[in-house]
């Protein structure tokens, strides 16, 4: 009976298979987790899973989240009342004309093999940074080592904000002992660029020429450095952070307590564990089922209510974000390219429904369409200046009336009809995530309600900047008024109206437009002297005036502002952490995982009770 | 091509398919609309506050790509680095595009393979049962199974899992292919914790594929039990049981034989969703990652190995279905 003992045999497979399942379950329930007595902090994040993970942070792959608990900057900033914490660096002075900041560096500090940390690590990461086109080079002439633990960070010009809050937080993560060598021949390499530079202004040699000759040569001997760095490859992470890196796989990392680090004795906390972050929902699972302490995922208000209700430990933050979501209107094609036809669908749309649809725990903004985020709005705008502006409230029998007197008329259908009696026809582009394809859909519905024949078209990430760039779209989807790294208009004026800003391309905005008193104002060139060192009058009349055009213009609606929606558990694993109040939770928009490394530092988070 | 072998035409016209799949898979990476520099200078961009300008030098220096290269140039380094055993260096992670698939491989060949080993035989068996007891209650509920089955996609049925098995119950662990405090290597613990990792994405994997095979069985046992060999072998008198292995169940799987090997190649290829899901590091997860970032060459090794699997194991299949079914002639 030779078939049916291959059957059997067959069974037999199938059923060892089962049972090898089981007995691993078994077993490794039994070797289960032993209470180490340890406090473990867990969280989530992203990384380049090994072989790609590697301890090089310049090279491609590398250490994603793990940056965060390994390595520090000269300064924590938190842009919600733009304030620098010391971490790295202990203290800074500008000098009276802002061509020079002193750093002063905190003293003690070890990296995690042991080697001292002084102010050439900090050189050497930034003359590393020159060789990856840092943004901070394009007004910083050099830095300089009085002593060990002195930075002095010489500018072309005066120093705005932007370049400084750039320069200051910047993890400092290339020790000298260990990438001195790359940075040893990027110096000369400098120092022939700049000559360069200084002939090609004498020459008046135009921008297109850049790639001829010597500037070609540099860039060639650039890359080359760059490839021999990026070639190395160590398996080791090292920084001066309060957590060392452990152990790296595809779906976990650990960190155990640096025990010489200068918070060390602050730090209740002797391990992270961070899960990777493969999708929201995902996330929310790992909420539910208690396998973090922390987590930012954009969720729906059910879902939210659901998590909180199925794990009782967890609570809710809602800090900004610093970021609005909102519309951006093509004004390169009809009918969006008339005035009157935005300010009719601006007036239209029900923000706050909107917002109670696509993220519910965001802040609603209903009125103006001013660029700058609803939350720092006071420390620009007085609310006489703003009295003055045009509101943008949900009325629809406005709208009505501004589309009839700008001769758009409605068919027998009801359909709005342009004035040379076109049906209305507008799509909105939007990226796949959930809430902004949620918000989309229910501003779509609301002017398809209006009349207007609008459908959503969802978009795939990567062609999303080709899509916004080759203008063909009527509105997208879009993150507006973003302050979240520096927490400085001029990021967002230069999107929004600057040339080559990501949101001026795809809108087209025009270079000029008429002020309130006809005179011309000049947005791209007001865009730009915005991120040059400014008095601070000057700085408040450029951003009042570049409000005023975003308002009056309207190359963008903004629908609500973005709040971090941040669940944690308290008293699982860990406990301490602090109320919504608590200023350190407005650098949330910087990198979620800075904050919780910060209640760290400062021994706010603890064991549980 | 009349002197050779039906052997040697079948490698030949082998190699011809390899060659026309990684020509076709080459130029439609390129076909892809968008640039691959602009989108990472746009989301540096909007990271890091920088000018487009700014955000654009640093995409450049960051990714492994030149898109000035005429793409013939591209391509003919691309056959010459072929040609050498080379798949070419990843974009995105400037690392050996085979070092990723040695390290990916592993992972998928474990899950894949212990779920086609439960599929198939569980689904074979139980196609064989529907057919041989067609008017019974298992015929029709293995085809609500798998129309079922079919209708669900495969990254839902992996959520329900996840939550029912991993969150709600706790019998497996949410992510990952092995515990965090195991040592990898040849030691029991690692095996044991990778077995317990892999038991939730091969219910995954099993739970979509079985109902197809179970069908596929189905229909061949049921075409078999028309045959004239099986009326003699009752009238004979021969044992019900004897009938249906021997009988019907040797003739039926033969043609099946050849949508094991199709599935043998692809389950090289991964599964995008599930691994995800589970955090599981195959060659599916590394396929998801390479498509969202576009890493061109990282796509064309790990379809270059997917395409040589499926032809390898058609092949293969072609060689075994002839010497088990000897009607069947290798032409």
């Amino acid at each position: 009976m030779p078939e049916r003992r291959n059957i059997f045999v067959l069974l037999i497979s199938v059923l060892l298979c089962f049972a090898a399942g089981a007995a691993a379950l078994f077993l490794s329930s039994c070797a289960g987790k032993k209470d180490s007595g340890k406090v473990i902090f867990r969280g989530a994040g992203s990384w380049e899973i090994p072989p790609a993970f590697h301890g090089n942070p310049w090279a491609p792959g590398g250490v994603g989240s793990a940056s965060w608990y390994v390595h520090e900057p000269l300064f924590m900033f938190l842009p919600g009342n733009r304030q620098f914490l010391p971490r790295l660096g202990l203290s800074m002075k500008e000098s009276k004309n802002h061509k020079k900041l002193t750093v002063k560096l905190r003293e003690g500090v070890k990296w995690h093999d042991g080697h001292p940390f002084t102010s050439k690590d900090v050189v050497t990461t930034f003359i590393i940074g020159y060789l990856h086109h840092w943004a901070v080079w394009q007004l910083l002439e050099g830095i300089e080592t009085p002593d060990e633990h002195t930075v002095v960070f010489r500018w072309k010009k005066p120093c705005p904000h932007l370049f400084k809050t750039r320069a200051l937080i910047e993890k400092i993560h290339s020790p000298s002992h260990i990438y001195g060598k790359w940075a040893a021949p990027i110096r000369p390499l400098m120092k022939k660029e700049a000559e360069y530079l200084k002939f090609r202004k004498r020459m008046g040699y135009s921008a297109e020429t850049r790639k001829e000759g010597a500037a070609f040569e540099i860039e060639k001997e650039k890359k080359a450095v760059r490839e021999k760095l990026y070639s190395f490859k160590p398996v080791e992470l090292t920084g001066t952070g309060p957590f060392k890196l452990v152990t790296v796989t595809a779906s976990d990392m650990r960190f155990e307590k640096f025990a010489e680090g200068w918070a060390a004795g602050k730090i209740a906390i002797d391990e992270v564990q961070m899960a990777r972050w493969p999708s929201n929902e995902i996330i929310w699972a790992f909420l539910i089922a208690g396998e973090i302490d922390a987590a930012h995922p954009a969720t729906p208000k059910e879902v939210a209510e659901q998590i909180i209700k199925l794990n009782p430990r967890m609570k809710m933050v809602t800090p900004s974000d610093l970021a609005e979501f909102g519309l951006v209107f093509n004004l390169g094609r009809e009918p969006m390219s008339d005035l009157e036809f935005r300010r009719a669908v601006a007036t239209a749309i029900d923000r706050d429904l909107v917002r109670k649809i696509s993220y519910y725990y965001g802040t609603p903004v209903t009125a103006y369409s001013l660029g700058i985020i609803k939350s720092q709005r006071s420390d620009w705008l007085s609310p006489e200046t703003l009295q003055k502006w045009e509101k943008y409230e949900f009325n629809p029998q406005k709208a009505e009336e501004i589309l009839l007197a700008a001769g758009y008329k409605r068919n027998a259908k009801g359909f709005w009809l342009t004035p040379e009696g076109k049906k209305i026809n507008l799509e909105i582009s939007t990226l796949g995530n959930s809430d902004f394809v949620l918000g989309a859909d229910s501003i779509s519905s609301q002017l398809v309600k209006f009349g207007m024949d609008c459908h959503v078209r969802i978009v795939m990430g990567q062609l999303y900047g080709t899509k916004l760039t080759s203008g063909d779209f009527d509105m997208v989807t879009q993150f507006l008024g973003d302050v979240r790294r520096y927490g400085d208009p001029a990021t967002v004026f230069e999107n929004i109206l600057g040339k080559g800003g990501y949101i001026s391309t795809a809108c087209r905005f025009p270079e000029e437009v008429k002020g309130p008193d006809g005179k011309t104002i000049k947005v791209h060139k007001l865009a730009k002297e915005l991120r040059e060192y400014l008095p601070e009058p000057r700085r408040r009349e450029i951003i009042r005036t570049l409000s005023w055009v975003v308002n009056k213009y309207l190359p963008i609606l903004p629908v609500y502002e973005k709040n971090m929606l941040v669940f944690i558990t308290e008293g699982k694993r860990v406990s301490g952490w602090p109320d919504e109040s608590h200023p350190m939770w407005s650098a949330v928009s910087t990198g979620m995982e800075g904050v919780y490394i910060s209640f760290m530092t400062e021994g706010l988070l603890k064991g549980k009770p | 091509m009349n002197r050779l072998t039906p052997l040697q035409k079948k490698i030949f016209t082998s190699l011809i398919t390899v060659f026309v799949a990684l020509s076709f898979t080459f130029a439609l990476m390129r076909l892809m609309p968008g640039d691959i520099v602009d989108e990472w200078a746009r989301e540096l961009q909007v990271q890091q506050g920088l000018t487009y300008q700014e955000a654009y030098k640093i995409a450049t220096t960051r990714l492994n790509y030149d898109p000035s290269v005429p793409l013939p140039l591209q391509y003919a380094r691309y056959i010459g680095g072929l040609l050498k055993g080379n798949l070419g260096m990843s974009l995105n992670y400037r690392i050996p595009v085979s070092t990723i698939i040695l390290k990916a491989l592993p992972w998928t060949l474990f899950v894949a393979s212990l779920a086609l080993l439960v599929s198939f035989t569980v689904g074979v068996f139980l196609g064989m049962l529907a057919a041989w007891k067609r008017k019974g209650f298992l015929d029709p509920c293995v085809t609500f199974y798998a129309s079922l089955t079919q209708a669900i996609p495969n990254f839902l049925f992996a959520l329900i899992l996840l939550v029912v098995f991993a969150v709600r119950l706790r019998w497996f662990p949410l992510r990952g292919a092995y515990d965090i405090d195991v040592v990898p290597g040849f030691n029991l613990a690692f095996f044991l914790s990778a077995f317990h990792h892999a038991v939730l994405p091969v219910v995954a994997f099993t739970f979509q594929t079985l109902g197809g095979w179970a069908l596929s069985m189905r229909a061949s046992a049921m075409s078999v039990l028309g045959e004239d060999f099986v009326m003699v072998a009752r009238a004979k008198g021969l044992k019900e049981r004897r009938i249906a292995v021997q009988y019907v169940g040797r003739n039926a799987i033969t043609p099946l034989i050849t949508s094991l090997a199709i599935a043998i190649g692809g389950m090289l290829g991964g599964a995008i969703f599930i691994e995800t899901i589970f955090g599981y590091p195959g060659v599916g997860f590394f396929f998801g990652t390479a498509i969202a970032t576009r890493d061109f060459t990282l796509i064309q090794g790990l379809f270059l190995i997917t395409t040589l699997a499926i032809i390898i194991a058609n092949f293969a299949a072609d060689i075994v279905y002839s010497k088990l079914d000897k009607r069947v002639k290798l032409e």
